[in-house]
Order: structure tokens, then sequence, then C-alpha cells
């Protein structure tokens, strides 16, 4: 059991003349939680599991594990395990080796060791391959392999960077699930990095968005909490872009009149839509950012219904699902529809905005707080 | 009908070409070696292989005579600088390329350019320099002295620039992952230097010790400054008496040059039959490595 706290922590590299990677991050990560780290590629995702391991130094802030500052203890000496992106694997040993190497420095006996091997092997499915060199195994199996690797000494402390590249749809699904489930078996502490929110949306507990560090902000630690907390209520256009795929859709506007409930407001090109927002923060005329997911968005039923018309750009047929993408004047819609609907055969259709499923955010992209009930049933 | 070759007969044809031009020197110097007939006694003999492994032979007044240069001690003699010269070149090459890629050295690429560019210069344009100083050296350290197989060695290792640079780009193709991987797993610094970066620097290493081997072997210039007696003689240095004004002894130089030339192909081929071994250790990144979409 591992408690994890990062307290103010932040990375420069100003004396390497390259601009600074995380400014005050603030992290507590539960005994027994899985915490999962989304950002764009070079937001310092990395960097920070990697600070956490004690392969970085951290500039600036507390590294805390089980109630112990670990910003001077040695890596050896953290008593976490990590998954690397790439390079898991030492190339010239075998599967079992690589295991073996990871289990015979800590103080196991022999035939423990033998021991946990053979339960990772049985928990990741490699019997077949554990005496495989790595070069030798599929992508999958170089990724559980790997894992195996890092699960095997049992440490209450395990950091993943992004444990499930280059596997596609089923594996990953697949891989996810059994990760959840030891997880859960070990009640150790997982930290995760990810660019696809989805991995993390499936198996973390908590999830924490990292964006891009620009000038004049406090950190660049936009949000944290549950995965659906974020998707539902997203505290920024970073964290709503990052969250759902695919993106959330973007228009311009002005707040026509402020609301503890049901605020209006006029999109540039006119027309007028109403949004279950609290946007008393905000001033009536100021510039503003309505936002929709592609599934939130509906044909009009009425004319009465019509919020706008759209120009069809695109369809994409998936099977299940079917996205129409579109553009009203400039701006990007995306429509997602269940495939047994008749697709629409004209070149224009008309979009209805569900008031309870649009986002508000204010010129600084902040958003307002939604008021809706509907979206948490 | 048998099975047809999958090579055309031209393929056929370039090989033996290549073949024959590059072992017909070797087949002159092998016949030359054994007396071969249209030398001057025309007769097939063995005793110039006798004499330069130094056996006694008799001559035409049927006089017991051995060869006047010491060539097998010559032999031993390049051996053992070339083998000390490979074995603390590859080390010192390694040690000095891994300080350079991973630890943060104050100033490492100028020192690392400047490695590169005082190899430009040929050592040759220091010999007197060498020489002189080898001297001094040698009063108070006659093993590092002028004559002496040790001051030999220590004035070669001063060429250690280029393998620094072939480790050192071997070095830095080595992700850093498995050491920090290594490093996670509790390893300590000697056990991540024996399990995990001198088996993956293997092939480099070899080559390493092949070609400084190589160089050690047959170098002249330097030892034929700073060794003075006859049995202190590297191969490069002896095989010039056979030679000299006074007599060619082409015979015996042939079997001589042969015999010198044999610990050099024993080694290449060992080393090759080793790298193909571990040609398929991956050094480079294999196709394994999952790519970041």
């Amino acid at each position: 059991m591992s408690q994890l706290i990062l307290s103010h922590v932040s990375k420069s590299f100003v004396s390497q003349g390259r601009p600074d990677l995380l400014l005050d991050i603030n992290l507590y990560v539960e005994q027994g939680e899985c915490l999962g780290i989304v950002g764009p590629s070079g937001s310092g995702k990395s960097t920070l599991l990697r600070m956490i391991a004690g392969l970085e130094t951290t500039s600036q802030g507390e590294i805390i594990i089980d109630q112990t500052q670990m910003n001077k203890v040695p890596v050896m000496r953290r008593g976490l395990e990590m998954v690397f992106q790439q390079h898991a694997l030492f190339p010239h040993m075998t599967l079992e080796e690589n295991i073996l190497f990871g289990l015979k420095h800590r103080s196991l006996s022999k035939a423990d060791q033998r021991q946990r091997v053979k339960w990772v092997s049985k928990l990741f499915d490699l019997d077949g391959v554990i005496n495989h060199l790595p070069m030798h195994l599929s992508t999958e199996n170089v990724q559980r392999g790997a894992l195996a690797k890092a699960i095997a000494p049992q440490s209450s402390l395990v950091l993943f960077d992004e444990p499930f590249t280059g596997l596609s749809g089923d594996t990953r699904s697949q891989l996810r699930l059994e990760l959840n489930r030891i997880q859960r078996q070990l009640g150790a502490t997982f930290v995760m990095t990810t660019h696809h929110y989805q991995d993390a949306m499936a198996i973390a507990d908590r999830m924490a968005v990292l964006s891009h560090l620009s000038d004049h902000v406090m950190t660049n630690l936009e949000q944290v909490g549950p995965p659906l907390e974020l998707y539902l209520n997203p505290r920024n256009t970073q964290v709503a872009q990052l969250i759902g795929e695919p993106k959330m859709c973007f228009l311009k506007g002005a707040l026509v009149k402020t609301s503890n409930k049901l605020s209006v407001i006029k999109l540039v090109t006119g027309e007028l839509i109403s949004v279950q927002a609290d946007t008393r923060q905000g001033e009536e005329g100021s510039a503003i950012t309505l936002g929709i997911r592609a599934e939130h968005l509906e044909l009009a039923k009425s004319k009465q219904d019509t919020h706008l018309l759209a120009q069809v750009v695109g369809i994409d047929k998936l099977g299940a699902d079917t996205f129409v993408y579109l553009n009203h004047q400039g701006q990007q819609l995306v429509l997602r529809m269940l495939a047994t609907i008749a697709l629409p055969t004209v070149s224009e259709i008309a979009l209805h905005f569900p008031s309870h499923a649009c986002h508000l955010f204010n010129a600084q992209g902040i958003a307002f707080p939604r008021t809706s009930e509907q979206l948490y049933l | 009908m048998y099975k047809q070759s999958h090579m055309p007969w031209w393929q056929h044809l370039v090989l033996c070409c290549v073949c024959g031009v590059v072992l017909t020197p070797i087949m002159l110097i092998l016949w030359g070696s054994l007396g071969a007939p249209g030398s001057e006694t025309g007769q097939w003999t063995t005793e110039h292989w006798r004499l330069v492994l130094g056996f006694a032979v008799q001559n035409e007044q049927g006089k017991w005579i051995y060869s006047p240069y010491p060539a097998l001690t010559w032999l031993v003699n390049s051996l053992k600088v070339a083998f000390i010269y490979a074995i603390l070149a590859t080390s010192l090459a390694a040690m000095a390329a891994y300080g350079l890629v991973r630890k943060h050295v104050f100033a490492s690429k100028p020192i690392a350019n400047s490695l590169l560019f005082l190899q430009f210069f040929p050592s040759v344009l220091a010999l007197v320099a060498v020489y002189i100083l080898l001297r001094k050296l040698g009063v108070y350290m006659p093993s590092l002295g002028v004559n002496s197989h040790g001051g030999l060695v220590v004035v070669y290792l001063g060429g250690l620039a280029f393998f620094i640079w072939f480790l050192k780009g071997q070095i830095s193709g080595l992700p850093s992952e498995y050491e920090e991987s290594a490093r996670l797993s509790s390893a300590r610094a000697w056990q991540i230097m024996m399990h995990i970066i001198l088996p993956l620097l293997l092939p480099g290493l070899l080559v390493t010790f092949l070609i400084s081997f190589m160089m050690a072997f047959g170098e002249f210039p330097f030892a034929s400054i700073l060794l003075q007696q006859q049995d202190q003689y590297t191969l490069a240095v002896g095989s010039q008496l056979y030679l000299s004004d006074h007599y060619y002894n082409w015979g015996e130089f042939c079997a001589f040059a042969l015999l010198s030339a044999s610990p050099a192909v024993i080694l290449l081929l060992l080393i090759q039959y080793w790298l193909l071994q571990f040609s398929q250790s991956p050094l480079k990144e294999s196709g394994y490595v999952a790519v970041d979409p």
C-alpha cells in the first residue's frame, strides 16, 4: 500500500535553455487508487512519472511517498516499479530472464522468484512465450511482458508510461480490463499516463489532465477528478477538447441573458440558443464559447426545434455510429447518429442544441457551472 | 536432372575472378616460402619454414645453421603488445565513451570534439618528442621507457580518440531506458554494467578489440624507433631485417610474412564468428518497439 503526494511540484529546464515543462502540480493519490494522467504529447506526463520514479530531478516542490519525502532518495530505494513506453524489456534476455532480473535484486529466495514468474506468466497469459526473446514476440505480448515484469515484484506503487501504446482495439481493451482486475486484486497504487483518454476513463479511479504550459498561468494541471466528472463538467476548453471522441465542437457567440439556471446566448451567426448553465459570473454582451459534443447534438424534429442550419461536409459510417461532419459558416460541427437512422440526403440539415447538453465557456475558456440534472442520471 | 543453381553463371565467374585476384598474391608468397621452382635453387624445400620456426638446417657444406633472427620471439612480442594494447584500449575507450555520453561531464562536447581534432594530426609527427619523453620516463620506470614493450603500449594508448568516438556512437545508440529500468529494479552499478550494458555493447566492443589489435600488431614507425634490441622487436620491425641492403632472403621473408599474418587471420575469423552470433542481438531498435501513434 502506498500513498503518493505531489506538492507544488515543478520542472524547469532553464539551465538547458528549454522552456519549463511542469508548474505547480499538486496531486494526492490514495492508497490502492489508480490515477490516470492525460494530456497532449509534450505536456510533461512522462517527465512527471520520471520525477516520481526519481529518474529526473524535481526543480521545485516535494514528492512524498508514504509520508517520506523522496526528493533526494535514489531510484532503487523508492520501492516502486515503472513500465516504460518503449524498451521496457531487455532485448538480450528472454521474457523469463527479464522478469527474473526485476526480482533478483530484492530479498526473495530462488523458489519465491520462480513462484512469482509462474504467477505473472499465468496472470498475463504468457506461458507459451516465456522463453522467447522480446524481438520474437508480438507487440501485444511485449506489452504484456512489460506489464508482467512490473507487476512481478508486487511493489505497492507502480508507474505506467503509456502502457497500451501500439495496441489496437480489442487487445487494448482486454489488457485494460486485466490490468484493472490485477490492481484491485493487489491493492497497489497505480499511476498511469496516456494520451488516449479512453484508457484512463476505463481503468482510472481519478484522472488528472495536463496541458502545455503557457505563459501567465499558475499551473498546467488543468483538472483532477473522477473520469465521468471530467467528461460531464470539464473545467475549461482544454479539458473539454481532450476528453471525448470526436473532440467537442465550439461555436463563438455572445451572452445575451445571464441567469442562474437557463442562460441565453447569441451566436456570431445570429442564432439564439438557451443553455442550462449558471452565468451570473459573466456579463451580458460578453464573448462566450458554446461547446457541444457530437453525441449530444440532435437533428431538429420540427421547425420550432431548429437552432441552426449546417452544410454537410462529409459522412463517416462506422457501423454502429455514423458521424456527420458539418460546416456552419466556417465553424465545424460533428453530429453522431445511430446508424439505424436514415442518413440525411440533403446537403443542409437542421440542428437542435439540447439546452441540458451544451457547455458554456467564457472568453478565457473557463467553464460556467452547468445546472442540468439530466446528465448525472 | 539435377536442380539448377540459383546463381546465374556470370555471378560464379565474377566471384571466381575476385577470389583469384585476392588469393594470387598469397599463393605466390606461399610458393616463395616453399622455394618454388624458378627461384635460386629451383627446388621445393621446407628449409625456409624450418629456419623461421627456429629449427636448424644443414647447408651445402653439411654444417647445421640456425636463422640469425629470432622470428618466434618477435611473434610472441607482437602478440603480447597487441593483446595488452587491445584489452587496455577497449576497456579505456569504453569507459571514456560511457562517461562522455551518459555522465554529465563538464564540457563533454568540447572534450569529445578536441579528441577528434587531435586525431587529424598523424601521430608520427610527435615521434621525436615521444622518444625523448620515454627516455626520461625510463630513468624512473624502466618498464615504461625506451626499448620496453610497456612503453610502446603507453605510446599506442595515446591514439584512443578513434575508438572513443566509435564507442560513443554505439553507446548513444543504446536507449537509456535499459539502464533506468535496471536501476528501478534495484540493480547495483556493476550489475547494470555486467548484465545490461556489456552484453548490449558486445558487438561494438569486439570490433574495437579487433581493430586495436590489428593496429598494434602491424604498427611500424613507433616500434622501429622505440625498440632497439633484436629480442625486443615486433614482427613489423623484424621483417625488414630479412631484406637488408646486403642480401634479399626472399624465401625466409615469405615464410615469415605468412607466419606473421596468421594470428590476425585467426582472430578475425573468431571475431567474425562471434559477431554473427550476436548479429541478432538488437543493438538497433528492433521492430517490436511500439510507435507512438
